[in-house]
């Protein structure tokens, strides 16, 4: 994160849903995407998906493009060259921060504009009526 | 020991919530012998699919430390459908698994009902799975789909608990 602009998201859903859309969303972008959780020591990336359930603990995430990227910015850390490689996601009660390095590139718009309509969905705000399977 | 973390599925299920999905038996005492023969199907059309997926009593429950909303979400299936193509659907999503296309058939006349689910790993991935049932009670299913737009696309994505009343 160069200098990254804060994009604050309304949410019904509870934090760990929220995280697991956030990191689902990542993974169409960035395919090969590695999640950090921020508010660890360990340094440890993990991959989104690829067999593990989609991480839903943290609530503090840096998501980087892919595992090479991840390194660079553990050995170079907020360097220009590094921009838009890099996302960092914080989960609050009722709403979820994006924080991008320039709102205005298209990759940054397609996962904004993807989070915006992943959040307010209606499975996260409305009681349904259930039915269950005969035994 | 954390005195949090449930010892057996019917403690899984009613620390998360749903105890419908026990009380909606009849007879309601054999429903966990229900519950578990359907996770044992889902074991084995996994394997049959040669995937190292386990739905054992005891795997959801160490999932559930870590993924606590996404056994909750398992839950409410294996409280809708007893199909263990669906159930492994449904975890394969919570792996990451994005869904590639949804198809379904309906036709009362005919009696038909078929609903396809394809999903797939990664752009890079090509291999698509598919799961089919023609058990129309698992449309219901369809409404734990997480439903968005990106880029003015259409999106299902993710599988969520509902928010039961």
């Amino acid at each position: 994160m160069i200098g990254g602009v804060d994009i604050v998201i309304p949410t019904g859903a509870d934090r760990r849903n929220a995280m697991v859309v956030s990191l689902r969303l990542i993974k169409r972008i960035w395919p090969d995407a590695v999640v950090e959780d921020a508010d660890s020591d360990s340094g440890d990336k993990t991959a989104i998906g690829g067999g593990a359930l989609i991480p839903e603990m943290m609530t503090d995430a840096f998501v980087y493009q892919n595992s090479e990227m991840a390194l660079k910015w553990d050995e170079l850390g907020a360097e220009p060259e590094l921009a838009d490689t890099m996302i960092h996601i914080l989960v609050r009660n009722e709403e979820v921060t994006v924080v991008v390095d320039d709102p205005e590139l298209e990759s940054a718009q397609k996962f904004i504009s993807g989070m915006r309509s992943a959040l307010r969905m209606n499975i996260f705000a409305m009681a349904t009526p259930h039915r269950g399977a005969a035994a | 020991m954390n005195t949090n973390q449930p010892n057996d599925l019917e403690q899984l299920i009613r620390m998360c919530g749903e105890e419908w999905v026990i009380d909606c038996f009849h007879p309601k005492d054999e429903s966990i012998m229900h519950l578990r023969q359907a996770l044992d199907a889902a074991t084995a059309e996994a394997k049959q699919r040669g995937l190292a997926l386990d739905f054992s009593e005891g795997s959801l429950i160490a999932s559930y430390e870590k993924h606590s909303a996404q056994v909750n979400a398992f839950l409410q299936a294996l409280g809708t459908t007893r199909n263990p193509v669906m159930l492994v659907m449904v975890w394969r999503i919570f792996q990451g698994y994005q869904i590639s296309r949804v198809s379904m058939q309906y036709d009362e006349a005919q009696a038909v009902f078929r609903l396809e689910i394809v999903l797939h790993n990664s752009p890079y991935d090509t291999q698509e799975e598919i799961y089919e049932s023609t058990d129309i009670g698992d449309a219901v299913l369809l409404r734990h789909f997480g439903i968005m737009t990106m880029d003015n696309k259409p999106i299902f994505d993710g599988f969520y608990a509902l928010k039961l009343g």
